[in-house]
């Protein structure tokens, strides 16, 4: 009976959490379209494509320009088409990136004008890859290394900022808490273009430790794994630097709160190791407000870095985000903004019902 | 009469005051809570380290150019003149005249540009006591020139932040209900953007819209005041909702007071210590995004001086070159960038902690 009764609290939450989560979205999407429509003078396909229209004759590009004007609702006033674009996006029509173009991995079987398929020599048929400049397919295909980097990287920083938040609470005031608050807030203060430039300076073009840029090098001796983590290490070494600080002291003040409460002073009292009552009463209680990190994690796992990807020229999405914005790729821009608000929102409520699940205490019903 | 009696009542006191005062005055001393929180805060030695930091930037970039002999945009001397030239080869099919028979014949010619003007970048000397960059301008100068401008736009940016943030979060924390609701979700969008890609996607549009180079700033300024106002609405919206339910606020509703001075008077300045240090703490990210968008080469324009623009010039045509020959053209702007961030972290911290009535030790 009551495991049933918060079976239902739970489902209203989850539906309560989901109609604010698109509302904020929907918020999102209105910010975004109005910065691209509040510009004056010609809309971003007519600038993209101004020259190449004043050139045609046939009429083609004006079509093109047309068709495209369609999916972003350019065409009409501001707010019908904040409309017609929602709707294009509720459809999966997200647009087409000016610039870039992906191989979908699909294949066109190649027919001659008569429709018989063209064979080679050997008898099978020719095909034609196909391919798309559909943002999202972009998107898709650009954030596979992005995603593998920053798990790495996510992993690292975890691993490091949460032993070290531990002892430096536990040793508060002392040598190592002060080292380790230091570092950590330089890690924090350093950005990122810098401390990449400065690694690059040093043991790439220095000591020649790690290759300069890229992700693959062809005269490298080495496997291809191997290769491509050698590749690795220096924008890894920047993401972990830069996260680590802001973990590694909120760990600390995590702890520094549960071990100044009641229960640790009973487990003492009881005459416990105080590695038990450390690893065993505190730490797992200060796992609770980790769970809340999980909202920042997840728009940076799959939505790069994109400073870092474009100081080592990895072609993750973060540095295809770069480059769109650069040259002017407003579909791409959009369509990257549209996508890490999704994730930051997703993140947000599965973090809100891990809280939830994890803590007992936490009500579902009324309040945030 | 009243006073008199009060007067008289006083005297009655004063005696037995100066007594207690006497019998505690070796041990005890009154001391107020802003002196308390000073006395805090110097106690620890981080903060002491980021506000003298911050002290020697200030001077360095405000005072620093009265003393500099170069302006921000005074080339040196020091520059060659070039002719670039570009060789192209054609190849015609022509009839050769002896023979009468058709052969291909390549033809060499060079287009040569007007001479320009090319500035050698130099290391340090005692003429320029940190080199001199790509276009000819002192990098200590322009390292001066670059922290006024971070310095200034960090304080005007988090100050405009406060005022809006101050504003809506106390209404929205005071009143509650559909007002609070409203606000609280337009808090959520603007914290569900995602923070680089759309102060990009905005600064990217000021071009677009004719702006003048030396006007950019103001409208840098702007973008990075309205992305960035949510967080302090949110702290202080929750803080007033806390304060709205003590005691003093129902004396104060039991006085008749008006709501504004409820909010303005009683409210807020409770509310003072948590957005100072969050402020603070704020300035130090604010300085990071506008770098970073300098670097990005949409922030303060060419030719004005930022530390961003000064570290990107390692990743333009002469990039390489720079990083490796040239570290004292990037590598000063890039510690100064740390110096300052870290400077507002320690004050932030060292502040949060002095205020912090339960951190007392």
């Amino acid at each position: 009976m009551r495991l049933s009764l918060v079976i239902v609290k739970m489902i209203k939450y989850i539906i309560k959490r989901l109609a604010l989560s698109v509302l904020i979205l929907a918020g999102v999407s209105i910010i975004i379209y109005s910065l691209v429509r509040i510009k004056p003078g010609l809309d971003f396909v007519e600038a993209k494509y101004y020259a190449q229209m004043q050139l045609d004759d046939t009429g083609e590009v004006k079509e093109m320009v047309k068709r495209q004007q369609e999916i972003y609702g350019l065409s009409s006033g501001i707010f019908e088409g904040y409309l017609v674009w929602v709707g294009n996006i509720l459809d999966g029509n997200w647009g087409e990136s000016f610039i870039f173009t992906v191989n979908t991995g699909e294949v066109e079987l190649l027919v001659d004008a008569e429709g018989n398929p063209i064979l080679d020599s050997t008898g099978n048929q020719l095909t034609k890859p196909i391919s798309s400049s559909n943002v999202l397919d972009i998107i898709a295909s650009k954030s596979t290394i992005s995603f593998i980097i920053a798990l790495i990287a996510t992993i690292l920083q975890f691993s490091i900022a949460i032993p070290l938040g531990i002892t430096s609470a536990t040793k508060q005031y002392g040598v190592v808490d002060y080292s380790v608050t230091v570092l950590a807030m330089m890690g924090i203060s350093l950005p990122s273009f810098f401390f990449g430039a400065l690694l690059l300076r040093i043991f790439s073009i220095q000591l020649g430790w790690f290759p300069y840029a890229g992700l693959t090098d062809p005269n490298s001796t080495l496997p291809v794994f191997i290769d491509n983590l050698h590749h690795l290490v220096l924008p890894i070494t920047v993401l972990v630097i830069l996260s680590i600080g802001g973990l590694m002291r909120y760990t600390r003040t995590n702890m520094l709160e549960v071990l100044n409460s009641d229960y640790i002073r009973t487990a003492r009292a009881k005459g416990l190791s105080e590695h038990k009552v450390i690893y065993k009463h505190a730490f797992r209680n200060t796992l609770i407000p980790l769970v809340t990190i999980l909202a920042g994690i997840l728009p940076s796992l799959f939505g790069g870095a994109m400073i870092t990807e474009t100081i080592f020229s990895i072609d993750g999405i973060g540095k295809a985000a770069f480059k769109a914005v650069t040259s002017g790729d407003i579909p791409f821009v959009m369509a990257y903004n549209l996508f890490l608000s999704l994730l930051t929102v997703i993140g947000t409520l599965l973090s809100d019902l891990m809280y939830a699940v994890v803590d007992p205490r936490v009500k579902l019903i009324g309040g945030r | 009469m009243s006073t008199l009696t009060k007067d008289l009542e006083d005297n009655k006191n004063l005696p037995n005051q100066e007594e207690s005062e006497v019998s505690l005055a070796d041990s005890a001393k009154v001391i107020s809570p802003g002196r308390l929180v000073l006395r805090r805060f110097f106690r620890s030695k981080l903060s002491l380290i980021g506000l003298v930091t911050l002290l020697f930037m200030f001077t360095f970039s405000f005072i620093g150019p009265l003393f500099s002999p170069y302006a921000e945009t005074e080339a040196t001397e020091d520059y060659k003149w070039v002719v670039s030239v570009l060789p192209h080869q054609i190849v015609v099919d022509e009839i050769n005249e002896e023979t009468g028979l058709e052969e291909e014949v390549t033809y060499y010619f060079y287009e040569v540009s007007d001479p320009y003007q090319v500035y050698s970048k130099t290391l340090p000397s005692w003429k320029h006591l940190l080199g001199t960059d790509q276009y000819g301008y002192d990098v200590l100068t322009r390292l001066m020139y670059g922290g006024r401008v971070s310095l200034l736009l960090g304080f005007i940016v988090i100050f405009s932040e406060v005022i809006i943030g101050m504003f809506f979060g106390s209404i929205s924390g005071y009143f509650g209900g559909l007002t609070d609701q409203i606000i609280m979700r337009v808090v959520d969008i603007f914290n569900c953007l995602p923070g680089m890609p759309i102060l990009m996607l905005a600064a990217s549009l000021i071009d677009g819209w004719g702006v003048p180079a030396r006007d950019r700033i103001y409208y840098l300024m702007g973008i990075l005041t309205i992305f960035g106002w949510s967080g302090i609405a949110r702290l202080v919206r929750g803080q007033v909702l806390g304060i709205r339910e003590l005691e003093y606020m129902t004396a104060a509703e039991a006085t008749g007071l008006t709501t504004r001075r409820k909010i303005f008077k009683h409210i807020i300045p409770n509310v003072m210590p948590q957005i100072i240090v969050q402020a603070t703490l704020g300035l130090g990210g604010i300085i990071l995004s506008e770098s970073t968008l300098s670097y990005l080469g949409i922030g303060v324009p060419f030719p004005y001086a930022a530390w961003g623009t000064m570290i990107s010039s390692t990743s333009g045509a002469e990039g390489r070159d720079i990083l490796q020959n040239y570290p004292n053209i990037w590598v000063p702007a890039g510690v100064m960038i740390v110096m300052a961030v870290l400077a507002f972290n320690f004050i932030g911290d060292g502040l949060r902690d002095a205020f912090d009535p339960k951190m007392r030790r």
